[in-house]
């Protein structure tokens, strides 16, 4: 994944975020239903929220982003999470 | 259980424990192992955008409009999204241009404009003013809620409390303390705090873990889990309806909220210095981006449990819903989670005044005083070698100023409003930095005049819209004011301006300071020009990850391209074996081993632009590279710029080809022309070949007749009559030829004497035909000459064209059959002038002499055989003739049907048609 395709993922996770919390799908959700005893307004915000922080932590990363670094390996480790994988030059 | 000196011991104890964080902070910084270079404490400081009225303003807001509070959470989670490229711009732009503060940003970007940083600074110290005032109050209060236990007695106003005895005062003053240790110790380029950072980190996590206890302790503890709470609710039509119903704002509140937070997280001072300025490394935004999402999410996740659980539990209008995190736990007899609690504020206000006041203390110092101070030429600063004194000196007066003015304001006026919506308003000031901020970062033609303009106009209408109504509510203003307009202008009403109504107030002004803004913006870049730092600026910020300066290249370019890519990328521009010779003599020079796989160092990367900048100019060679580098970094303008050049050389190649081409058309010319020049000598030769064996012809003939005469002087007088003749007659024969020669000569040098005058064609075929009649008669050929009358005149030499007529006169004659000869003369009007004809029924012109009847000495018949009855020059004569007066002379002829020679001379003026035709 380059730099582009990991700068179009933020977008366009950020216009799903845009979506999710615009104010004609929380109408949606505005009743006196529940869920678990919950009002279903609650249960989306929330549940909506946490998806899109989901999704930010999944695709929004570089590749080989693994475990949390120790404070002296994550240098090395973040500057390929920065750049991607070295690409071969096309011809 | 809870005494006064309980609290106030604990207060201190926190405190302590943050300066001792603080201070390890800044040890650790000092050995040079960080505490803040991790992802993790990038996060935690961004999060100090969780104030005291995150802590403790949601819950009441969230206890009168429902999900309401969340706006301004899912702003700045939506922002946060985009952070991987507004906020690693900004920082790279900061980076490069040593940017300190908000203030410096603007001034930098609109050509580091003293004025502009000036404004941002006044306007950012006058808004947060009541942002500060905030946090003391929620300090203030919450002490006094405490204070009280076990009961839970509202505060009366804190104006009530003398003035050593307010705690505001006290965490004022301790506030003050720690930020003028921490955050002034020592003046470095980069402006970093590290000490303060891990104080502030630390603090969000106390913060956050004492939010949670509480909610934890509210919703399972006094309550039965989320469900026995809702369920309970539902049960309360008045509580119900939270979440049934639009809350406070409505559609268009919710959406002035989500708009207000994401310039808040971006904008406010306090962000701007943890987010852009403590940044250890860029890379920490990776995860950043969804760690403080996550940090968002777990403090507001109980809020409204909480919110409601204090609905329920308290009698309407009893207790305070801005204080139900520590009246809940007071209430329950939980002392030492209330006293958590409280210190969770407290950290929650701290954070935020410690770091907006050390951002606004560099502000103050860097953007007003100091330029100021440089300008005052009698202070001779200038030519101080050290300042540092001074710059801190001025830092710390600066942070106690600041904080007197928040506290003066708290004081004043603080206790009037609920926290949320001062909050508010510093927010909707915070949010006129965007236009010129987001617009700097992104539109190039955007210049300091409008940035100004922007601006001013934004925070003008952000003051009439929304602080005055604040005084006036306060009561420092009346309410006239309010509702009536100013001077009683029913359009200027600060909440319904120019008529616009059915808005929150927040909402309103945040159309109206926008339309301003963005418009001033917008209006006056477009409308004036840039001077040429604005220029070099705004290219430098926008383009910014095309250029980075050359100490930041090395250090971003380090690690991210691999040698095998540099190699590939120089084979492409220098060929296969240049490549190799200086990849080999790099390596050697510096006694390394190049791995292909391994990743290229800054010293190589550098090597290779200039490698390539040999071959495609230094611009080009510097995209080039950060492409290979980067990847992702070549902006689209860039691409443009190289397809120019790229054109261009192609233009130049197509211009190139395009006079290779004009060349070879020239060469092919120069070619043929000197095959004419050769046929031309080769005739030239010819021509005197041909002249002197024409005149040796007759000069041989007189030579033996002259002898003859002069051997023989007793030759009868008969023969020596005829051979006398026969001398005259060659004679006049040499003479003709020898005339003959020398005008053509000069027809062709164009030396010629030509008296061109108007000429009567038919008087000169007339005498022609007098001239020549002796030899028709000789020969007994009839002429036949046809000469109509009205004529126009010809424009011709008449000598000249005398002697054409003669020439074709006499040669008609010559090829005439004897006796049986017939000769036709023609005048006739033509096409572009007069023609004259002249036709015998001679043998005719074989098809294969056509081509060669005007060349000189070319003579029809079979020159072998037959005597030449003239000297072949007469029709070449006549042809230079006729073409040298602008006319045309051709045959037609059939082979045993006789020829006719036709002329056209052009006529003397050239006659309208009508007027021919009218006579």
């Amino acid at each position: 994944m380059n730099g582009q395709e990991r700068g179009d993922r933020h977008v366009a996770l950020f216009l799903l975020g845009l979506l999710l919390f615009s104010p004609p799908l929380l109408a949606i959700f505005r009743s006196a239903d529940s869920l678990l005893g919950i009002p279903i307004l609650y249960v989306y915000v929330f549940g909506a929220w946490a998806a899109l922080i989901l999704l930010v932590a999944r695709f929004g990363r570089a590749e080989d982003d693994g475990a949390p670094p120790g404070p002296n390996e994550q240098r090395d480790t973040g500057a390929r999470a920065a750049g991607g994988p070295p690409r071969p030059m096309g011809g | 259980m809870l005494t006064n000196w309980i609290i106030v011991a604990a207060a201190f104890g926190y405190l302590s424990l943050l300066f001792a964080v603080a201070y390890w902070g800044d040890k650790r910084a000092d050995a040079g192992r960080s505490v803040i270079a991790s992802p993790y404490v990038y996060a935690l400081s961004i999060a100090v955008y969780c104030t005291a009225w995150t802590f403790y303003g949601s819950v009441g807001r969230a206890a009168s409009g429902g999900i309401d509070f969340l706006p301004i959470y899912i702003g700045p989670t939506l922002v946060a999204i985009l952070w991987w490229h507004v906020i690693r711009k900004i920082l790279r732009i900061s980076r490069s241009n040593r940017i300190t503060s908000i203030a410096d940003f603007v001034a930098s970007r609109y050509g580091k404009s003293h004025l502009l940083g000036g404004l941002v600074t006044v306007i950012a110290v006058i808004v947060l003013m009541p942002y500060i005032a905030l946090q003391l109050k929620g300090v203030s209060t919450s002490f006094q809620v405490i204070a009280g236990y076990p009961d839970i007695v509202m505060p009366a106003q804190a104006v009530g409390v003398a003035i050593w005895q307010d705690t505001a005062l006290h965490v004022a003053i301790l506030m003050a303390v720690f930020a003028i240790l921490f955050g002034t110790r020592h003046i470095d380029a980069t402006e970093r705090h590290e000490g303060m950072v891990a104080a502030i980190a630390f603090e969000s996590i106390v913060k956050l873990v004492a939010f949670l206890a509480v909610g934890v302790f509210v919703t399972f503890f006094v309550f039965d889990g989320f469900g026995d709470i809702f369920a309970r609710a539902a049960a309360r039509p008045d509580l119900a309806k939270l979440w049934t119903e639009v809350g406070t704002g409505g559609y268009g509140g919710w959406v002035t909220l989500t708009l207000l937070s994401m310039a808040a997280i971006l904008f406010l001072p306090r962000q701007f210095q943890v987010s852009v300025v403590e940044n250890v490394d860029e890379r920490h935004l990776d995860k950043a981006v969804w760690l403080f999402p996550a940090y968002l999410f777990a403090i507001n996740i109980f809020v409204l449990p909480i919110a409601i659980a204090g609905l329920l539990y308290f009698p309407a209008g009893t207790v305070d819903s801005d204080t139900f995190v520590l009246a809940l736990p007071m209430a329950e007899r939980a002392g030492w989670l209330a006293l958590f609690a409280f210190v969770g504020g407290l950290s929650a206000a701290t954070g935020m005044v410690i770091v907006e006041t050390i951002a606004l203390s560099t502000m103050v110092s860097n953007d007003l005083v100091m330029p100021i101070l440089l300008r005052m030429q009698w202070l001779r600063l200038t030519e101080r070698t050290d300042l540092t004194g001074l710059l801190i000196a001025i830092r710390r007066a600066s942070i106690v100023l600041v904080l007197f003015l928040g506290y003066l304001y708290f004081h004043l006026i603080g206790g009037s409003y609920a926290l949320v919506s001062i909050g508010l308003l510093s927010f909707a000031a915070v949010a006129q930095f965007a236009p010129a901020i987001i617009g700097g970062i992104y539109w190039r033609a955007g210049n300091r005049a409008g940035a100004l303009t922007g601006l001013t106009s934004g925070f003008v209408v952000w003051v009439y819209t929304l602080l005055l109504p604040s005084f006036a509510r306060s009561g420092w203003m009346p309410m006239s004011f309010l509702e009536d307009g100013l001077w009683g202008i029913e359009l200027l009403r600060p909440y319904a301006l120019f008529g616009l109504t059915g808005f929150d107030p927040l909402a309103h002004a945040l159309f109206w300071s926008m339309v301003v803004n963005i418009g001033g913006y917008v209006a006056v870049s477009l409308a004036t020009r840039q001077g040429a730092t604005e220029r070099i600026q705004a290219t430098r910020f926008v383009e910014v990850f095309q250029q980075p300066d050359a100490g930041d290249r090395m250090r971003l370019w380090r690690g991210t391209a691999s040698v095998g890519d540099l190699h590939e990328l120089v084979v492409r521009f220098v060929g296969r074996a240049r490549a190799d010779q200086a990849f080999a003599d790099y390596a050697r020079s510096r006694g390394l081993r190049l791995d292909h796989k391994g990743l290229a160092d800054a010293g190589l990367v550098h090597f290779t632009e200039r490698l390539l900048a040999g071959a495609i100019g230094a611009a080009s060679a510097r995209v080039m590279v950060a492409s290979a580098v980067k990847g992702a970094d070549v902006s689209i303008d860039e691409v443009m710029s190289i397809l120019d050049e790229a054109s261009q050389v192609i233009e130049y190649s197509r211009q190139l080809e395009a006079k290779s081409h004009e060349l070879e058309r020239a060469s092919a010319d120069l070619r043929a022309m000197n095959l004419r020049l050769t046929e031309l000598d080769r005739l030239k030769d010819e021509f005197i070949t041909t002249v002197t064996h024409e005149l040796r012809t007759p000069l041989t003939s007189i030579r033996s007749f002259s002898e003859i005469l002069h051997d023989n002087p007793e030759l009868p007088t008969g023969q020596r009559r005829e051979f006398l003749g026969i001398v005259i007659k060659e004679s006049e024969r040499l003479t003709r030829l020898i005339n003959q020669v020398l005008d053509l000569a000069k027809l062709e040098a164009g030396r010629f004497d030509w008296q061109i005058a108007a000429v009567d064609m038919k008087g000169v075929v007339r005498e022609a035909i007098a001239t020549t009649s002796q030899l028709f008669k000789d020969r007994a050929v009839t002429l036949d000459a046809r000469l109509p009358d009205g004529l126009p005149a010809a424009r011709a030499d008449r000598d000249q064209i005398m002697q054409v007529t003669l020439n074709l006169l006499s040669n008609a004659v010559k090829f005439s059959p004897q006796g049986a000869g017939r000769v036709v003369v023609e005048l006739a009007r033509s096409d572009g002038g007069i023609q004259v004809s002249v036709g015998d029924n001679g043998p005719g012109i074989a098809p294969g002499s056509h081509g060669m009847i005007f060349e000189k000495f070319r003579q029809v018949g079979d020159t072998l055989t037959a005597k030449p009855s003239g000297t072949g020059l007469g029709l070449a004569i006549c042809r230079r003739i006729v073409e040298h007066l602008g006319g045309r002379i051709w045959f037609e002829s059939e082979l045993g049907r006789g020829a006719t020679f036709r002329f056209v001379i052009p006529l003397a003026e050239p006659q309208p048609a009508m007027a021919t035709a009218a006579k």
